[in-house]
């Protein structure tokens, strides 16, 4: 069947390849399509609660985007520093796509006077001459409006930037943080800008500077080291045409599914090569030694190498693909997407390494130019190869491993957390992790929530709701952990205060809760933050200090059972970034371990019907859990936290790891035929399976250390660690499997005293 | 005899002209009020409608009732009604000074400015709609 199915590939050959060519240029086609997405609200499961209870806030509570800006002074007066503002504010609102500029300058405040009693006037007076103490004490007097756009000791100043809809935000970025550098030119000034999609902002520039350069750099690397092992440009080329095509069928598939690109999708190609290439190593190298011993017949060397190598090569990809295709059932998109089409990548590799690698070598001459010769590397490890026979099998000196990988395991363990907030994927020098920083520092926290309050469904028109809400809102005030509440109230007690000289009037009640006003649009606006149009509901904005032991969701339950148990006919909607993020943590834990769990399952099941024996794929699977725990362990160790990228560490180290443990098994298999008995099979096995296994796991390992040269660190983490993950699977295969098939066996050993 | 005529015509012309003079100055029309561009615009019998100059948001209408020195007005806004009484003295033919003498909101007694205010006749030019 193999031959004919060879036979038959060479003779249709042309018609193949003008095959292949179309299917570029279709898949190629629709890369151009695919849309780039790094937002990771998008990659959120819109069917977690959280998230559902968000969409509500956004429909009741519509936010536009928008940047938040702030500039540092280190000296100047307050005129000065609005002034700047004021020059700044003009210079943002000339970029394309701006919709408006808030700042000191634009806030208006009620006043008393004009012919309905009280008026608004802007906080820094158009109409009055006003001195700079008169603007001060207007500005703390003010406090409610104030306080997002100045802080307390008046060194930092900040304005809020609103973005049209539809407005191309990575242009209005660019624009933005030009004029930043030229503002921070002047020593006296340190500028920030935030936002809650400026993280895709800068995630887009991060995976398009690697996508650019560290592919490239992977594509050579991979070269280089193809050219070290056959010294043949045919062959490097034509094990690296096999994924050239597999990502362009890949990539255009997602663009007939119209599936965006994100930052993880995008580390693919950096996956698939190494991967890929590491099956068309097998197969050239087989290749090339039975073409000397068919003498240069290369439909009988493409046969044999096949016949050998098409299982061990199926099942590799096979487990590979288990590995990515256990996150088809991740909530998050961003890692189901990535685990589908690294699983359709690994499976097209495949295909084009028993489809793609024939027609190239059916090219050849038929001539055989020298023997196969020993490589260096392969030469040079056989001293290395003899002191580890020594000590994994005979002698007990592997038993010292066992205390220390426990030791790392516990204090690796320990040390893993999950982190889902999105900025803190940014390197600590990023824009945004230096302002989330410094947001936290000045204005006592950047983890945001909302609480949303209704009384049965009623209008929010009398006094003692109103009581009510600042009964609420005194209570979260006073809970700790909270920076801050800002809510309408405020407003409601100077109204009232101006109105009737109380601290809660009717009068002040019906002016803010009318649905239209007579203060303007800025006050209506302004009003929009906290009450909703059919002002049957008001929010309470939260800000919760940075402090890792402080849980927003925590809060958020207490304030819900103090709501329910206080205020019987109150209910509330508690949502907001902070409380999405720590629900993304639980789901990014369940994400974690099912696929672990995914991923062994049916790694496993390959492993004992491809070698028969439960034991076998007993054994197979153990180096693969060590290793697994040891990367864990190390990402601890590392402070490496498990987040939207990060979490895709451990089945790529399974699902490319475990390769090593099959080579090992098939190849003791294969010894166990012509060694006098188990002991000397090992150390066949050990000296003829060590060094592919340890330069494959090097070539593997070289393609994603790429990676640890990216600007984004889950990525360069990911690199770092995978990286290591193969060495650590190399190794634990080639320990574990020797001591576990030294002390306990498997299947029949014959004796052959005659053979060596 | 002839100075008791006199004085009678003159008493005459003196009151004639205070009646034209009263005539001329009617608040029918379109006045801004302060600074704040705000607009009041009393029409017909009993109309008033309030804008502003600077914010198309602000719009209201209601009625109001005068007499020589007063007027009281409501203006409802959506759900919320003002009744306002304003004592008001005329400063020159086209300028009004007015202040104050009680305010509700939504039937709410509430404080309200005691100085005098300023309401001057708009110009074309100024009342040209808000953008």
């Amino acid at each position: 069947m193999l031959e004919s199915f060879l036979r038959n590939l060479l003779r249709f050959r042309f018609l193949i390849i003008c095959g292949l060519l179309f299917s570029v240029l279709f898949f190629g086609y629709y890369i151009t399509k695919i849309q780039v997405d790094n937002d990771t609200v998008k990659a959120i499961p819109p069917k977690l609660q959280a998230k559902i209870d968000y969409d509500n806030l956004k429909k009741e509570y519509p936010a536009p985007y928008n940047i938040l800006f702030l500039a540092e002074f280190s000296s100047g007066t307050l005129s000065e520093k609005i002034d700047s503002l004021h020059s700044w504010t003009s210079t943002f609102k000339q970029i394309t796509g701006i919709a408006g500029v808030s700042d000191l300058n634009s806030v208006q405040i009620p006043v008393r006077g004009g012919f309905f009693g009280i008026t608004s006037d802007y906080l820094v007076s158009k109409k009055l001459t006003l001195e700079e103490e008169q603007i001060r004490k207007r500005i703390n007097e003010n406090k409610e409006f104030s306080s997002m756009f100045i802080s307390d000791d008046e060194s930092v100043v900040g304005m809020v930037i609103g973005i049209q809809n539809g407005a191309d935000r990575s242009v209005i970025m660019d624009n933005i943080l030009w004029h930043l550098e030229r503002i921070n030119t002047n020593p006296q000034i340190t500028t920030y800008v935030t936002s809650e999609g400026a993280v895709s902002y800068f995630i887009d520039k991060a995976m398009k500077h690697d996508f650019s350069i560290l592919l490239p750099i992977c594509f050579l690397l991979v070269f280089l080291l193809l050219y070290r092992i056959f010294r043949k440009v045919h062959y490097v080329v034509a094990a690296l045409m096999v994924n050239i095509l597999a990502l362009i069928w890949t990539f255009g598939l997602m663009g007939i599914m119209e599936i965006p690109f994100s930052v993880v999708t995008s580390i693919i190609p950096v996956i698939l090569f190494p991967i890929g290439v590491a099956d068309a190593i097998h197969l050239l190298k087989l290749y090339r030694h039975n073409k000397v011993l068919h003498h240069g017949n290369i439909l009988n060397a493409l046969k044999s190498t096949y016949s050998e190598l098409i299982t061990p090569c199926f099942l590799t990809s096979l487990t590979t693909f288990a590995g990515f295709a256990s996150f088809s059932f991740s909530e998050i998109s961003w890692t189901r997407t990535f685990g589908i089409f690294t699983g359709i990548a690994v499976v097209f590799a495949f295909f084009f390494n028993v489809i793609l690698l024939p027609l190239f070598l059916s090219f050849e001459k038929p001539k055989v130019k020298n023997e196969y010769k020993e490589i260096y590397e392969e030469k040079l490890l056989s001293g290395f190869w003899n002191f580890f026979v020594k000590f994994s099998i005979e002698s007990k000196k592997w038993v010292i491993i066992i205390p220390v990988l426990i030791a790392v395991f516990i204090t690796g363990f320990k040390s893993v957390y999950v982190e889902s907030n999105s900025i803190t994927m940014l390197p600590e020098e990023n824009m945004l992790r230096k302002s989330d920083n410094f947001i936290a520092r000045h204005f006592g926290g950047t983890r945001f929530f909302s609480i949303v309050l209704k009384c049965n469904n009623e209008k929010l028109d009398s006094k003692q709701k109103w009581d009510q809400i600042e009964k609420i809102s005194s209570y979260i005030k006073n809970m700790d952990g909270i920076g801050n509440v800002s809510s309408v109230m405020p407003l409601m007690h100077k109204l009232s205060g101006m109105l009737s000289g109380e601290r809660l009037s009717d009068a002040a009640i019906s002016m803010v809760t009318a649905t239209k006003g007579f203060f303007g649009k800025n006050y209506m606006e302004y009003l929009k933050n906290f009450l909703s149009e059919d002002r049957k509901s008001t929010r309470l904005q939260i800000t919760c200090s940075n402090d890792p032991e402080i849980k927003p969701l925590q809060i958020a339950q207490r304030i819900d059972s103090y709501v329910k148990e206080s205020f019987p006919g109150w209910e509330t909607l508690i949502s907001g970034p902070a409380i999405l993020n720590e629900s993304m943590s639980s789901v990014l834990i369940k994400t974690q371990i099912s696929s672990l769990i995914s991923t062994f399952i049916p790694v496993f099941l390959c492993l004992v019907l491809f070698f028969r024996s439960i034991k076998v794929g007993f054994f197979s699977i153990i180096p693969i859990v060590f290793s697994t725990g040891f990367i864990y362990a190390l990402m601890g160790i590392m402070g490496v936290t498990i987040n939207l990228v990060t979490v895709i560490i451990m089945n790529t180290c399974i699902g490319i790891g475990i390769d090593y443990a099959i080579h090992f098994v098939s190849g003791y298999i294969h010894s166990r035929k012509l060694a006098k008995n188990r002991h000397d099979a090992i150390k066949r096995t050990i000296h003829d399976k060590g060094t592919p296994i340890l330069f494959n796991a090097f070539v593997v390992g070289t393609g994603f250390l790429v990676l640890a040269f990216s600007g984004f660190p889950p990525i360069k983490d990911f690199g770092i660690l995978v990286f290591v993950s193969m060495f650590a699977s190399a190794g634990f295969s080639l320990l574990f499997l020797s001591i576990l098939i030294s002390l306990f066996g498997f299947g029949k050993t014959i004796e052959r005293r005659d053979i060596v | 005899m002839k100075r008791s005529i006199y004085m009678f015509l003159s008493v005459y012309f003196c009151l004639l002209g205070l009646i034209v003079a009263q005539g001329n100055n009617t608040l029918l029309g379109t006045w801004c009020v302060g600074e704040d561009g705000l607009v009041l615009t009393f029409e017909g019998e009993d109309t008033l409608k309030v804008a502003s100059l600077s914010d198309e948001s602000v719009s209201g209408t209601g009625i109001y009732i005068k007499n020589d020195s007063a007027f009281t007005a409501t203006v409802a806004n959506g759900d919320v009604e003002m009744k306002m009484r304003y004592r008001y003295q005329w400063a020159g033919d086209d300028t009004v000074k007015a202040k104050a003498e009680f305010f509700t909101i939504n039937g709410d007694s509430v404080s309200f400015p005691e100085e005098w205010m300023s309401m001057t006749r708009c110009s074309f030019a100024e009342t040209q709609p808000a953008r």
